[in-house]
């Protein structure tokens, strides 16, 4: 069974300039210690994705269609009590800075055992016990102080494993990051990413690690899903996805990305604007920027295409540019994730 | 964070000096002649002479400074031109009544309007929302003298339930509290007001952060929550409360004046019109200093609440 099955996910704004079309009908499916990379530009919907799998959503002017099934139970049909349950006990997140994601005036300690005594019923000095056990498993150098101190006492890397110590806090299942490394120095940055690999293989913790960062999705991810526009547009085992992309857009954020091994190539970005989310076009919302843009691009959707097993794309032109693939026979429409 | 508080402390006593100066010049300033006013006008040359000596009017002013400083810091705050009373024990009687009256009306507007804002900021855009905000609005725009002549009509003249005058001193604790009641209101409505707007905004502020998404996130019940937003919304809260109450005890002037409360305000209105400098000069020192020391005890609390302000 499915960890997390996410179906015809939906998430509307409604704002000044109009309805914010977030999140338009994104599926997907993750098994049990699964590593799934969430790829796309900043706007495309990353973010609001994640929230939705945690049922966090601002409480007015939102509205959220289609399913999140967490272990079988729609998060969208709990009630508030049960979704606390599931949040930071079952699935819990990272956020990309730290700093502004812990609360500034309560220590580090006090921070991670609130998270104990909420889901474990545990009384202070256990909490204290496993916090710091917890430290130790982020490998903080000096527990101790770390507990004691307040987030703007210690550095941007110690905050970010006290970020990850509270999210592991009650042995969740699955581990939502997003973009975890971004604010943080490079150097730092790759050691949070080999802690993060490093405990989701001990832990076995299936994780949507979001980033914009395709070497970082190669490095720690088993799948990938590309998001343009609040769709995804493209999604693949990672290797199938770098070796052989059949999106136009993942295409060209490619060739706008430094990749190891291929210093001393000219980068090129993708030209143009993202769309705007409250006038999304009746096509491919990459159309306007696609270089290999035909008349029906601009008219209809594109239906999902199966590129290979397990590897689809939303786009018109697979077939005609797919042509000698042989699983485009089978080639699928609409709704519906692949797995 | 004790040598922060000696620290603050050592700072303060050129505030209060400054203050004394001023205090001080009041006699000097003050259009019209203190002497003139207690003399008969018939009063001979030597006896106007002989009264300036005694007060020491006919000294350097450095030298009357320093006389007059000497003398208050011992608690010496003359006598009364009008009654003769020692300044100190007027003081004293009219600033136990200012203080219980701002300590009640500062009850009263800190618990309604903080509990007024929280409501408005939790409930941000919604219906409650726009109520609480009206009634802040309503607190801050209506002039308490008004208010309390309003008061006065409805429940003492037209219903008869609460007295409208005096502090009644002669009679027991609830006679206290009955003449309390309505000057209470009156003087709570501006703070209740100007609180229930700033813990609004501070709270909104707070709830605006992206860590508040992340006690969510991982699972925090809605009242662990709404503590942490409480913490965080504090520090600009505690601010807030210790100015009003500061303004509670010195611009109680005319709602004491309105209800005949016997406070600082009502002293101070009395020593104006009865040119009672003595009088006059020791309630605004007090008033003053008060001032000072609530400002440093708001300073002291921030600190203990909000780790990232530097004690040093
Ligand atoms: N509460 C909200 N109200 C209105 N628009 C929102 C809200 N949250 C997100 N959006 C919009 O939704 C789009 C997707 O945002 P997000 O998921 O944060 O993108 P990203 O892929 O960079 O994480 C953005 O255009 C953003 O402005
Ligand atoms: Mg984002």
């Amino acid at each position: 069974m499915s960890l997390l099955s996410v179906r015809d996910l939906s998430v509307e704004f409604a704002t000044r300039d109009g309805a914010v079309r977030a999140v338009n009908a994104v599926s997907f499916e993750l098994r049990p210690g699964q590593v799934l990379a969430l790829l796309g530009e900043s706007g495309s919907g990353k973010s609001v994705t994640l929230r939705s799998i945690l049922g966090l959503h601002p409480p007015v002017r939102t509205r959220v269609g289609g399913e999140v099934l967490l272990k079988g139970r729609d998060v969208n049909r709990l009630d508030e009590q049960a979704r606390q349950a599931l949040r930071g006990g079952v699935v819990s997140m990272v956020f990309q800075e730290p700093m502004t994601a812990l609360d500034p005036v309560y220590t580090i300690g006090r921070q991670i055992e609130e998270t104990l005594v909420q889901h474990r019923g545990l009384d202070r000095a256990a909490a204290r016990r496993r916090a710091r056990e917890l430290l130790d498993l982020v490998q903080v150098p000096s527990p101790e102080r770390c507990l004691a101190s307040y987030p703007h006492e210690i550095s941007g890397g110690m905050r970010q494993r006290a970020m990850i110590a509270i999210a592991l806090a009650c042995e969740p299942e699955l581990l939502l990051a997003d973009e975890p490394t971004t604010a943080l120095d490079v150097t730092v940055q790759a050691q949070i990413l080999w802690l993060l690999r490093d405990l989701q293989r001990r832990l076995g913790l299936a994780v949507i690690f979001v980033t914009h960062d395709l070497g970082v999705a190669a490095e720690i991810a088993d799948d990938a899903a590309v998001m343009y526009g609040g769709r995804i547009v493209e999604q693949a085992p990672v290797r199938e996805l770098f070796r052989a992309p059949a999106h136009p857009y993942t295409e060209g954020l490619m060739l706008a990305t430094v990749r190891r091994g291929q210093k001393g190539r000219a980068l090129v970005p993708i030209p143009g604007a993202p769309p705007n989310l409250v006038a999304l076009p009746p096509g491919c919302a990459f159309a306007p920027r696609c270089p290999h843009v035909k008349p029906p691009c601009l008219e209809t959707l594109p239906p999902l295409h199966v590129v290979a097993p397990g590897h689809g794309s939303r786009c018109h032109l697979v077939p005609a540019r797919f042509a000698s693939s042989p699983a485009l026979a089978s080639s699928a429409t609409g709704r519906g994730g692949l797995s | 964070m004790w040598r922060y508080v000696g620290r603050r402390l050592v700072l303060a006593i050129p505030t209060l000096l400054g203050a004394s100066i001023i205090v001080f010049a009041m006699v000097h300033l003050a259009p019209g002649d203190p002497i003139a006013a207690v003399m008969p006008v018939d009063a001979s040359k030597e006896q106007v002479e002989a009264v300036k000596k005694a007060y020491g009017f006919d000294q350097p002013l450095p030298v009357q400074y320093l006389k007059w400083l000497g003398r208050v810091v011992t608690g010496d705050l003359g006598k009364s031109i009008a009654t003769r009373r020692a300044v100190i024990l007027d003081v004293r009687d009219a600033l136990a009544n200012s203080l219980v009256l701002a300590a009640s009306s500062s009850l009263m507007a800190f618990v309604a309007g903080i509990a007024l804002g929280l409501l408005a900021a939790f409930r941000q855009g919604r219906a409650l929302d726009k109520i609480a905000s009206g009634i802040a609005v309503i607190g801050v725009s209506v002039p308490h003298y008004w208010a309390g002549i309003i008061l006065i009509i409805i429940f003492s003249v037209q219903l008869n339930w609460l007295p409208a005058m005096g502090a009644a001193s002669d009679g027991g604790v609830v006679d206290y509290a009955r003449h309390m009641a309505l000057p209470t209101i009156a003087l709570a409505l501006i703070p209740l007001g100007v609180i229930a707007r700033v813990v609004r905004s501070a709270a909104l502020d707070v709830l605006a952060q992206e860590f508040v998404l992340a006690l969510r996130a991982k699972g925090l019940a809605h009242r662990r929550v709404f503590t942490h937003v409480v913490k965080n919304a504090a520090p600009q809260t505690i601010t807030v409360l210790g100015l009003q109450f500061g303004f509670q005890l010195g611009g109680s002037v005319l709602v004491e004046a309105v209800f005949s409360w016997p406070g600082t305000g009502y002293l101070l209105n009395l020593a104006i019109f009865q040119r009672d400098i003595p009088v006059l000069q020791g309630v605004i020192l007090v008033l003053a200093t008060f001032f000072v020391l609530l400002n440093l005890l708001v300073d002291v609390l921030q600190t203990f609440i909000d780790p990232r302000i530097a004690r040093h």
